[in-house]
């Protein structure tokens, strides 16, 4: 029920309750263990003023005549004594001694100007008759729970409504929306093949290091008899040593990881979920389950054993002498001097070049580990953005959503006279921070056909095309298309703008001004991007079996300059206006966003607010309204402002009323989004880890490694800054081709994933995660220069000699 | 006109119980142009001398001076363009860089101290090293004795002002330590190149003009074989 006990105890039969620390707060004092008596009442008003014509409540939609009675809400504030009306109660006569069994917190859904406090108490079932109405609430077992077992509840409620719990069913794969499940089962597949992948590699990389490094040791056993089998055996024992410690090591620093990041992570997670009323304290737990464990040991041990598997078979292969000589494979083939770096005496260049090509197995562990990095950074960041995209498609049902940075609520209201009250009422109150006014016209003016781009035609047949395939198993001819759609109104929707915003608008958008502000020859912006989805376009009522999108990056082909040849339609005076409104330039999201975002299956303009008034004349219903509605977008200063929970109550009980949070469309996709970003950063923090230890590995064994070489350099007279200098290099030539193979494994990798997600939902335009990209290049840049120059300085030079002694022993 | 003089070089390694004397007040001079044989059992401190010498091994005491400078008294880097200007050094186990080609490894002083490459020079190192057929190959494509002269090549390309070689024949057979020797001694002839050589073969320690012994780290004896390039005394 989201409620936080205070002090004492829930309560456990209805002769107990819990109250609000409001009431305490106001200056009652009742304490837990006290008896209360209650009754019960209705709550009305009754005008009383003879001379007054109308008391009007505005955000309880009342208007109190004299001597009238209407009932008011629980939340009606309580009023003083007053001229104007009179409060009532009416007495049902039922009287009831409540235990006050404990104090919670004030509950989110308890208004601040409300009259009423909350009670809970308890609802037993032997009270219970036939005719009482109740709300059940069913916690299922997750592991047993799956889509099967809704068709089961519903065959138990009959005919009552159920309600799932979406954003906690969305995480297991197991909502009633099976373009959200086939998304978390892609993500989880994704982000295990990934790791597997990573870790596979990584693993390989250390087997491959040690390796190299211990082939002499190989060799010499090999020289005393030990078979290639024995040798392979020796890299077998050794990866299950490595598993049995490691193991055991690996699942409970991996738990004690997730436990502290949901340490880290809970104070957080409410607000990053755009769930913070509903999420409270520590409402996630750690939950070990035994199928997990044994899924970590199959799944690592396989990782290991794949792992080994390669080095262990170069090493039953190899011969003793080569090993101990230390040319496996011996090079035969011959390498010219670069006569450009020899020409200019760079010695540095030279040898890291020569490195490079030359011994570039040497240089393999590094550009491994740099790689993996790399690729891992970009496509997880790819992956990432594409399920968002994914998300927001599916979720956003929306066409038009606010910048919820720059505002926090929406409050629209039919175009009346009346409702000048309100907006006043809105603009004056106490902690209201910022107001724009808008009008919004959508379904009540149409264009021709030619209007909407080729582009939009098409994907709309990819719709039809989707439906056919499933009703008739084909796809929707053109000659078919165009019967369908010339049955069709195309609808062109309004947007008017203040006269501060179109400035900007305009601005952004490089539109002339004057042109928009000309009442005489209307003229507006067009949005040029939209969408189009199963989602929105239906067919006979299938259910296809996942969800559609398609992006339409032009909604029309229509030239600025060129005029739309609109028509209004007014209900009041059943007429048929034409209205031709000039484009004077269009928009795209990145140009408006500031403001609002529009993705659409509908065309879209921006116009003046005076043509906006011009259209609302023009397209008036029988009841006064019109099709433009005014909305007033609101900052507030802060939480708890009087007058947002006296405009949500007015939208509650009136239709002509719409008040939302700005960021209502995003719970439920921020919740997704949320994780996915939690389990991407987790995810990319955990594998850059193990590719930094790689790498550092890597690079300290390799620099271990040239030790030798080092002694011998120096002892023809390398200096130190010299052969900094030639690391130099040598990381950056590292870089360069981590770089190129990175492009080489990203750029196929990002094509499969955004052909996989093309083939399950439609044409979703995906960015390039460039800024990603950069990071983990320039990072790797980083990682590789200084862990190279970390290395070289701890290592030991104190004598040359016996460094180059040491590798001939 | 003497190149080297070491004074009063002592090098122990260890400590207290362990302490290992490997070179006990050593002192002596060598002319410019002249050629000298180290000689002496296994552990009686040659090596240590010679690297000592080339100033790739610090002495407990003493000093050792080239052409009047006191190599240990140097700071690292200064030791080093040092050794790359007025030492060249040959090893017994070649100690060649495996990434770079013969010409590479030959030129490889040269570049290093900023120069351009000087191909005709070059070109006749490798012609007198008898390489010219190689210049492309790897050490590891190299036989011990191509090795050996790829690295006399690169002792001698920077003209030093002093030749150490550390028993160059020790890991070769017979034919290619002869050729070896020949081409030391044809440089310390023709270059008028101070060369100072450490052998266990006594038959080379008597091509040289002087012959030094030592044993238990101290010089037991220094006897002028030949006059500087003459015949033998």
């Amino acid at each position: 029920m989201n409620i936080k006990l205070k002090s004492g105890r829930l309560p456990e039969n209805a002769n107990e309750v819990v109250l609000s620390d409001a009431v305490m707060a106001d200056g009652a004092s009742i304490t837990v263990g006290d008896i209360i008596e209650s009754e019960y009442f209705t709550r009305s008003i009754t005008g009383i003023n003879k001379n007054r014509e109308d008391t009007i409540f505005p955000l309880y939609n009342i208007v109190l005549k004299y001597g009238e009675t209407v009932e008011v809400p629980q939340d009606f504030p309580y009023y003083e004594e007053n001229d104007s009306f009179r409060e009532n109660k009416d007495y049902s006569g039922k009287k009831q001694k409540l235990t006050v069994v404990g104090i919670i917190e004030a509950p989110y859904y308890e208004k601040i100007a409300s009259a009423a406090y909350t009670a809970i108490t308890m609802l037993d079932g032997n009270g219970i008759t036939a005719h009482d109405k109740f709300n059940l609430s069913v916690k299922v077992n997750m592991e047993k729970y799956s889509l099967a077992s809704q068709s089961a509840f519903q065959d138990i409620v009959g005919e009552r409504e159920i309600v799932y719990n979406d954003y906690v069913f969305a995480f297991s794969g197991k909502s009633s929306d099976s373009t959200i499940n086939i998304l978390v089962i892609a993500l989880t597949v994704f982000f295990v093949v990934l790791i597997m992948f990573v870790s596979v590699f990584l693993i390989y990389n250390v087997f491959n290091m040690s390796f190299d490094e211990r082939s002499r040791y190989l060799g010499m056993l090999s020289s005393i008899g030990a078979t290639g089998r024995q040798k392979k055996s020796s890299i077998y024992y050794e990866a299950f040593y490595l598993l049995v410690f490691a193991l055991p090591a690996g699942i409970l620093s991996g738990l004690g990881i997730v436990k502290l990041g949901m340490m880290a992570i809970q104070p957080f997670i409410g607000e990053m979920m755009s769930l913070s009323q509903y999420i409270e304290g520590s409402s996630a737990m750690l939950i070990i389950s035994w199928k997990a464990i044994v899924a970590i040991v199959v799944v690592s041990t396989i990782t290991v054993l794949i792992s080994a598997y390669f080095p262990a078979r170069k090493v039953g292969k190899i011969g003793s002498i080569e090993c101990i000589r230390g040319n496996i494979k011996k090079k035969t083939k011959q390498y010219k001097t670069n006569k450009s770096i020899t020409k200019h005496g760079s010695a540095e260049k030279m040898l890291a070049g020569n490195t490079l090509k030359r011994q570039s197995k040497k240089t393999r562990s590094i550009t491994a580990a740099s790689v993996t990095f790399i690729v891992i950074v970009i496509v997880a960041a790819f992956g990432s953005s594409v399920i968002e995209k994914v998300v927001e498609k599916k979720l956003d049902n929306e066409d038009v959503k606010p910048n919820v940075e720059k505002w926090d609520y929406s409050f629209s209201m039919a175009d009346r006279k009346e409702n000048e009250s309100i907006r006043q009422e809105i603009r004056q109150a106490e902690g209201i921070a910022e107001t724009a006014e808008w009008y919004y016209g959508a379904y009540g003016a149409t264009v021709p056909k030619d209007c909407y781009s080729k582009e939009y035609w098409e994907d709309v047949h990819e719709i039809y095309n989707n439906y056919y395939q499933e009703l008739y198993n084909r796809k929707l001819s053109d000659k078919e298309f165009n019967e369908i759609i010339s049955d069709e109104i195309h609808h062109i929707c309004f947007i008017g703008l203040d006269a501060k915003t179109l400035k900007e608008v305009a601005k952004a958008t490089g539109t002339d001004i004057q042109t928009l502000e000309n009442t005489d020859q209307p003229a507006a912006i067009v949005v040029q991007e939209g969408a189009v989805s199963t989602d929105q376009i239906g067919m006979e009522n299938i259910k296809l079996k996942r969800s559609r999108f398609y992006d339409v990056k032009q909604m029309t082909d229509k030239k600025i300059g060129e005029s739309l040849p609109v028509e209004l339609y007014s209900e009041k005076e059943d007429k048929i206006s034409s209205f031709p409104i000039q484009i004077a330039g269009y928009a795209v999201n990145k140009q408006i966003d500031k403001f609002i975002s529009i993705r659409s299956g509908d065309l879209y303009v921006f116009v003046s607010a005076d043509i906006a008034k011009q259209i609302s004349k023009l397209t008036q219903y029988q009841d006064g309204t019109s099709m433009m509605v005014p909305i007033i977008y609101i900052k507030t200063e802060g939480e708890n402002v009087e007058i947002i929970d006296r405009l949500q109550n007015l939208s509650e009980m009136g239709r002509e009323y719409l008040f939302m949070k700005a960021d209502y469309t995003n719970t439920l996709r921020n919740a997704i989004i949320g994780i996915v970003h939690v389990l991407l950063i987790c995810f990319v923090l955990l594998t850059s880890v193990i590719c930094m230890l790689n790498m550092f590995n890597s690079i300290r064994s390799r620099v271990d490694g040239k030790a030798r070489e080092f002694a011998i350099m120096e002892s023809i007279g390398m200096t130190k800054k010299q052969m900094a200098k030639m690391l130099l290099y040598e990381s950056v030539g590292i870089v360069i081709k981590s770089i190129l193979y990175a492009g080489f494994v990203a750029f196929p990798l990002m094509y499969m994933i955004q052909y996989g997600m093309i083939k399950m939902f439609g044409t979703v335009t995906m960015e390039f995660p460039w800024i990603q990209m950069i990071v983990a290049i320039l990072f790797t840049i980083l990682a590789v220069v200084g862990l190279t120059k970390y290395s070289f300085k701890k290592e030991k030079y104190e004598n040359i000699m016996e460094r180059i002694r040491n590798e001939n022993v | 006109m003497e190149i080297l003089r070491c004074e009063d070089l002592c090098k122990t390694y260890g400590e207290k119980d362990t302490c290992v004397k490997a070179l006990d007040h050593v002192s002596f001079s060598v002319e410019k142009g002249e050629f000298v044989s180290i000689v002496g059992p296994s552990g009686s401190g040659k090596s240590t001398l010679l690297h000592i010498l080339g100033g790739v091994d610090k002495p407990t005491s003493g000093k050792v001076l080239i052409g009047g400078t006191d190599i240990h008294a140097l700071k690292e880097d200064k030791l080093a363009i040092f050794r790359r200007r007025q030492i060249g050094l040959i090893y017994q186990f070649y100690n060649l860089l495996p990434v770079l080609n013969v010409d590479e490894n030959i030129v490889l002083p040269h570049l290093l101290d900023g120069r351009a490459m000087d191909k005709e020079r070059l070109d006749k190192i490798v012609g007198e090293m008898g390489l010219s057929d190689r210049r492309n190959n790897l050490p590891s494509q190299l036989s011990g004795g191509q090795q050996q002269r790829v690295s006399i090549g690169r002792a001698l390309f920077n003209h030093p002002a002093i030749v150490l070689a550390d028993e160059p024949t020790g890991n070769l057979d017979r034919k290619n330590g002869a050729e070896i020797i020949h081409l030391l001694k044809e440089s310390n002839r023709s270059q008028k190149q101070t060369l100072i050589l450490i052998t266990h073969d006594e038959s080379i320690a008597l091509q040289a003009d002087r012959m030094i012994c030592m044993e238990d780290g101290k010089i037991t004896k220094d006897e002028r074989i030949r006059v500087m390039g003459g015949d033998v005394q």
